[in-house]
């Protein structure tokens, strides 16, 4: 089977950028609030959940946009 | 059905507003209703189900991290479950007297009503999903869709029953107080997953734990509507008002039929808030629908013999009868004691014995129908019935791609959790 090589860009390519996108602003705010202090705030803040999460989210959307780039659907 | 499922969506996103935001709720239930008008009318089938992948990603991302918090603070899974009352602690160890479980329903129950009837009555009757197989690329696709979907089916509970569980041992240790339903003043368990997100997710956790909630709901009303305006426009309107009608003329229907299909969602998202947990409005709406359409299902594909009489008068009678089950218990006028064997009848025993008896009423009732009626000849049913259809699905794949092999893995996956939890 022969692979599209132009058209509408594939939609998990679509999903690496919104994953990317998102998990850089959690991570963001998640390293702000380290300094602002505001994370100690909710519960288990000290666990700094923001930080963490969001890199498995820019990781995860990386794969995805690294596997599909140059697919089309 | 696609209209009171959709309600259900709209009620739970206005809830969040309601709950995180401090909105008033019914301004809630129709702003998120105008914003899914939009976007369905003009983008259509395509841009429900292109969001609907985007939000599989947020739902996924965004609340798993709930109940991933919530086991941290309690301690671990082990420390949630072997705390847990007797009659909360197994699945099957506790459904041998209806009395031993929350549901008060027993194991014959379960299998017959909920593993059987409402299970598989929602794989393959529920035309929003149904609707996802018909928009495959090819019949491979549309065959693994489901089995791939199921292995996410079966995490699911690790959101909706873990999460639960945390804010139920929260709330019994004093540490989580959950908001009081406003009609009828209990507590309103819809909240706990709300209340949770605002517990754990710091500022730009609970942006996005807010967005994944709303991206659940929104893709649930969405895909429901467009499976409204799919089946109105094609099989009613179209087959029976305008045979003849253009493509743009169907478009425009389609696009009214939006519009109506959400003023619809909003009458039953108030009929949704009226039950203190949304889970106890889905399975009763099943029961009424999807459990004897299930019966219609079965006999219409795998017996020849099913006539068109058979089938729609069959269906009548399993649906009134169900829907003549539910006001007759809720008004005191049938004991539920008789229809559910338990001498402690919940909600949820009602509801899992009523779609089975409903299924039951539809299956036998068609039989007898079909059997006092002119079949149709076998040649109009080539391509509708099996064993009168020629499969042509013979694609070479390798072994781990196969559906049945797929299959098998998520059956053992099933297993295995069931043993886990018995």
């Amino acid at each position: 089977m022969t692979e599209k090589t132009e058209g509408l860009k594939t939609i998990w390519y679509f999903v690496g950028i919104m994953l990317t996108l998102m998990g850089v602003l959690v991570c963001l705010a998640g390293i702000i609030d380290v300094f602002m202090s505001v994370a100690q705030k909710t519960v288990l803040g000290n666990l700094h959940p923001s930080i963490w999460w969001g890199a498995v989210m820019v990781v995860t959307g990386l794969i995805f946009l690294i596997k599909n780039r140059g697919k089309y659907s | 059905m696609t209209v009171l499922m959709s309600g259900i969506n709209l009620y739970l996103m206005a809830l969040v507003f309601y709950v995180v935001l401090g909105w008033d709720l019914n301004m809630s239930i129709w702003i998120s209703a105008a914003v899914i008008g939009v976007y369905i009318t003009f983008g259509g089938l395509l841009s429900a189900i292109f969001t609907e992948i985007l939000q599989f990603f947020l739902i996924w991302f965004g609340l798993f991290l709930v109940s991933v918090l919530g086991i941290i603070e309690l301690g671990g899974l082990d420390n949630i479950l072997s705390t847990l009352p007797e009659r909360m602690s197994g699945l099957w160890s506790t459904a041998i007297n209806a009395s031993d479980n929350e549901m008060g329903v027993t194991w014959v129950g379960l299998v017959l009503g909920l593993g059987f009837v409402l299970s598989f009555g929602y794989w393959t009757t529920d035309f929003l999903l149904i609707q996802r197989a018909f928009s495959a690329k090819d019949l491979d696709s549309a065959r693994k869709t489901p089995i791939y979907a199921s292995f996410f089916k079966m995490a699911l509970p690790f959101i909706v029953v873990i999460g639960g569980l945390v804010a139920w041992k929260l709330q019994d240790l004093g540490q989580l107080q959950l908001l009081t339903h406003p009609v009828s003043g209990e507590v309103w368990n819809d909240t706990a997953l709300p209340v949770l997100i605002a517990r754990y997710f710091p500022a730009g956790l609970v942006g996005l734990g807010i967005t994944a909630l709303l991206a659940g709901f929104m893709a649930g009303q969405a895909g429901n509507v467009s499976a409204f305006n799919t089946v109105f426009t094609y099989d009613i309107y179209r087959a029976l008002f305008k045979k003849d009608a253009t493509d743009k003329h169907l478009i425009f229907v389609g696009r009214v039929t939006t519009v109506a299909g959400v003023f619809l969602s909003i009458l039953t998202a108030y009929a949704a808030m009226r039950f203190n947990t949304i889970m106890d409005y889905i399975q009763a709406i099943f029961s009424w629908v999807n459990a004897p359409l299930f019966a219609t299902m079965l006999l219409g594909m795998f017996w020849a013999r099913c006539t068109s009489a058979g089938a729609f008068w069959g269906l009548i009678l399993g649906m009134v009868s169900s829907f003549t089950m539910f006001i007759g218990i809720n008004f005191g006028w049938i004991n539920s004691a008789i229809l559910t064997f338990s001498k402690h009848p919940s909600d949820m025993s009602n509801t899992v014995w009523r779609a089975w008896w409903a299924w039951l009423i539809c299956f036998v009732a068609t039989i007898i129908i079909s059997l006092f009626t002119k079949p149709k000849p076998r040649e109009d049913l080539f391509g509708l019935v099996k064993g009168l259809t020629e499969e042509t699905f013979h694609i070479r794949q390798p072994f781990l791609k196969r559906p049945w092999v797929i299959a098998m893995a998520a059956l053992a996956v099933a297993v295995a959790l069931n043993i886990y939890f018995w």
